[in-house]
């Protein structure tokens, strides 16, 4: 099978396997780490799989896409629903693990499950209903790409659910006074840039390296409110 | 639109180190909010991170000078080629000192291993140096093409062993010493040396962004490390024994022994290590405060406890350090987390001889 790489094709090759170098990377340590009993953070671990999926499937569309081998169009249309599927899921988990992880607020989650988790649901129906109907994006015969009439809603809510995320962090850090804490563009930018370096210079997907950064940095940022006196008695 | 002013070479290289200098930036931010024990380890990791972002940021002004949107003289692209060299020199022995560190965490064990890499690594300089004017390593030719001599890469594989022996060393190191037990070596290993590959055999600049992936790996090894790890005794803290409290109560994990060592807080370093020489393989020891050492075990008979105990007990006892003892067995109806709270009652309230 004739790929007929371009060089976008390399980059993306290059940035995605960055990512799944870093996501493979951290989930080597956390075999390591469970073998110690010391994986506590599974939401996080949950995240780092649907991550290395993400960038899979990134990874898999740019390859397949504007080609003509057979079976191309398929391969781009299945990689796309993909991406957006599991994209639509890490967002919800990610203000899920921001909730249960940062402000411990279980409760909330019950309490606002309508705003905070319907509109994730409801996206990821019409994603499953997209490959049949092209709401969302669709790909033609010659195998290009296009958005279709519900992608902007659909581009809004995804950025509705990051925008939860970090209003999370950022309550966080006003209502206790936790100056260990790092600043808040830490977690924004990544993702932030992800989304839309790509959509104004165009090119190179960053989406997957972008939530990749900005989970790991939830992760880490988290970590640094345990006692980094390495737990000597007080 | 990038696409029409640049290469395709150069609009990839750019894309790889942007992304290298994000990740380096929020790793540098991270852990310059992380309060250590060890300030100086803190302090040669920044270094670390500091020089690979600037690497990745001459990366992009070397990208950019050779699509030509950066006007340079021949001196010029000389002085930045360079440039970029020392920064990789000195990457090299900033690695070297982080790895020497992180292992022994002795000024003077550092001072005798730099003392052997110093006039390499002066040679080396003094080669770049000369190049300047000479170009007998790399040069540019009158359309300011980049060229490498044979020796240049000479330079390349020793600074390839400068990288790898310290790797070989900790690999060593970690079947000896319980410290570095949360350093794995091969995640960084492989995702640095994948990238740096590929910046050898394509046009592809993208070493940075291996060295990225690289430190930020290490990075959430030093955070596993100092979230669960004990930075004196090398023991487990009393944060594993509150995400162990959990799991007991959860009948995750299956608590059926427990002994505590009560020993003087001073000199706690080589204590630990006297003790950690008596504990087989499966039981795990937590600094439960400055002076008490709780192990936990799986063993449901006595007789194992207090061989190790007194095994322990002995060994303190020639050296010359006071030990008190308890241990403890789970009665058969309790729950694990009533026999861990009942144990660290008793055990707190009088240290005693429990046999």
């Amino acid at each position: 099978m004739d790929l007929q790489l371009t060089t976008r094709n390399i980059a993306t090759l290059l940035i995605d396997g960055s990512t799944i170098f870093m996501l493979g990377g951290l989930l080597l340590e956390t075999r390591i780490m469970k073998k110690r009993n010391l994986d506590d953070d599974r939401l996080f671990y949950i995240l780092l799989r649907f991550n290395l999926i993400l960038a899979l499937a990134d990874m898999v569309t740019y390859l397949a896409d504007e080609k003509d081998f057979p079976g191309a169009r398929y391969l781009n249309m299945g990689g796309i629903t993909v991406f957006y599927m599991v994209l639509n899921i890490m967002l919800m988990l990610w203000l899920q693990y921001c909730l249960v992880r940062f402000r411990r607020v279980k409760r909330e989650i019950r309490s606002r499950f309508f705003g905070y988790f319907v509109p994730g649901i409801i996206i990821e129906i019409l994603v499953v209903i997209n490959i049949f109907t092209g709401i969302l994006f669709s790909v033609d015969e010659n195998n290009v790409y296009h958005h279709g009439v519900l992608f902007i809603p659909m581009f809004v809510t995804m950025g509705y659910l990051a925008l939860l995320c970090f209003i999370q962090i950022g309550r966080y850090k006003t209502h206790v006074d936790r100056e260990k804490l790092i600043p808040i563009w830490i977690f924004v930018l990544p993702i932030v840039a992800g989304l839309f370096v790509p959509f104004v210079l165009g090119g190179i997907s960053l989406t997957s390296p972008g939530c990749a950064m900005s989970i790991m940095f939830t992760h880490l940022g988290s970590a640094a409110e345990i006692n980094v006196k390495g737990g000597e008695m007080s | 639109m990038m696409s029409s002013i640049m290469s395709d070479v150069g609009y990839v290289t750019i894309y790889a180190n942007g992304v290298a200098i994000m990740l380096l930036l929020g790793i540098l931010v991270l852990s310059s909010k992380l309060r250590l024990n060890d300030e100086n380890e803190k302090r040669i990791f920044s270094s670390l991170l500091v020089i690979a972002l600037g690497m990745a940021v001459f990366y992009i002004i070397i990208s950019l000078r050779d699509e030509g949107i950066i006007p340079c003289s021949h001196m010029g692209a000389m002085l930045i080629e360079s440039a970029e060299e020392f920064l990789l020199i000195a990457l090299m022995v900033q690695w070297v000192i982080y790895m020497d560190y992180r292992m022994y965490h002795s000024p003077g064990h550092l001072k005798r291993n730099l003392n052997r890499i110093i006039v390499p690594v002066a040679l080396i300089c003094l080669c770049f140096i000369i190049n300047i004017f000479t170009g007998f390593m790399f040069y540019f030719d009158e359309n300011l093409v980049y060229t490498e001599t044979a020796l240049y890469y000479v330079v390349d594989i020793i600074r390839l062993l400068f990288f790898i022996i310290p790797i070989v060393m900790l690999a060593r190191r970690k079947k000896v010493d319980e410290n570095i037990r949360f350093f794995t070596i091969r995640p960084f290993f492989v995702s640095i040396l994948f990238y740096v590959g590929i910046y050898y055999i394509t046009p592809y600049s993208v070493a940075a962004l291996g060295i990225s992936i690289g430190f930020a790996l290490i990075y959430v090894d030093v955070v596993n490390a100092y979230r669960y790890q004990d930075t004196q005794t090398g023991f487990f803290n009393r944060n594993y024994l509150l995400y162990l409290k959990d799991l007991i109560r959860d009948d995750e994990y299956e608590l059926n022994s427990a002994m505590l060592f009560t020993v003087p807080g001073d000199d706690i370093e080589n204590t630990s290590k006297l003790i950690h020489a008596q504990l087989p393989d499966d039981c795990e020891p937590i600094r439960y405060a400055g002076d008490k050492i709780l192990t936990l075990a799986h063993v449901k008979d006595r007789s194992p406890l207090h061989m190790v105990s007194e095994d322990v007990e002995m060994s303190l006892t020639e050296a010359g350090i006071p030990v008190a003892v308890a241990y403890d067995l789970r009665k058969k109806k309790e729950t694990g987390s009533d026999f861990l709270e009942r144990f660290l009652k008793k055990a707190d309230g009088d240290n005693y001889v429990n046999r």
